[in-house]
């Protein structure tokens, strides 16, 4: 099941209300239940990548706007990818 | 002939109440109930000979009733854990089917009474009556819990 990963984080809530929109509304936009809304806006539900185009639609914003990685995850993630470019780099 | 407006509104909060969340959660919960289906299955099926021979026509429907129960419960239980719910018109909808189910059911069970010719006594009828309105506040709850 898609359990939210700690590293990710949202900001849905804050999109929804400065759209003016309620858990509802985005709901029926969005076309999931309330409580998908809910379960993602508290960090409790990871999306899939259609539903999270289809926030991102509805909010008026892009994906990463809405969805991004906490600093500690971003951080590790950058030091992996030079690990990698370094080993390519010594072949 | 269209349908009427409220009909409209509740088969789309019904197709919102499966999106991709809840289907997960579905699944989840069915996998479980299949593993308390089963286990339950194995007991019955260790249970059900070794019944002394009186008991046997008593096992015979109080067994799949466990199995089905033990199922049922387990996947109640998952789905909710697994953070699973019903929107207020839904669980008000579902709790509506049931107690018209069991209304026709319990009518079905008079009239089959009638014909046969089968007497009940008072207390028999009421604790019928009983087991069933027990049944319908116990479903009641698990699907306004569910909110």
């Amino acid at each position: 099941m898609g359990r939210l990963k700690p590293e990710l984080t949202n900001r849905v809530a804050a999109a929804r209300i400065d759209a003016g929109l309620t858990q509802e509304q985005l709901a029926e936009a969005a076309d999931v239940s309330r409580q998908t809304i809910v379960a993602i806006e508290r960090g409790d539900y990871s999306p899939s990548t259609v539903l999270a185009l289809r926030l991102a639609h509805v909010l008026g914003g892009s994906v990463e706007g809405l969805f991004s990685l906490t600093n500690g995850a971003a951080t590790e993630l950058a030091r992996r990818r030079q690990r990698l470019a370094s080993s390519r780099g010594g072949r | 002939m269209h349908a009427p407006l409220w009909w409209d509104r509740l088969v789309e909060v019904y197709r919102r109440s499966n999106d991709e969340r809840m289907r997960a959660i579905q699944v989840s919960a069915a996998k479980d109930a299949f593993l308390g289906l089963s286990a339950a299955l194995m007991l019955s099926l260790v249970v059900a000979p070794a019944l002394p021979e009186q008991w046997q026509r008593i096992g015979f429907v109080a067994l799949p009733l466990f199995v089905l129960a033990v199922g049922s419960i387990v996947y109640l239980v998952s789905y909710r854990l697994r953070g699973g719910g019903y929107e207020p018109s839904i669980a008000n909808t579902k709790i509506a089917v049931t107690a018209v189910a069991f209304a026709i059911g319990f009518l079905l069970f008079i009239v089959f009474l009638a014909v046969s010719g089968q007497r009940i006594s008072p207390v028999q009828l009421a604790g019928q009556l009983l087991g069933a309105a027990l049944a319908i506040v116990v479903i009641a709850f698990v699907l306004r819990r569910g909110r």
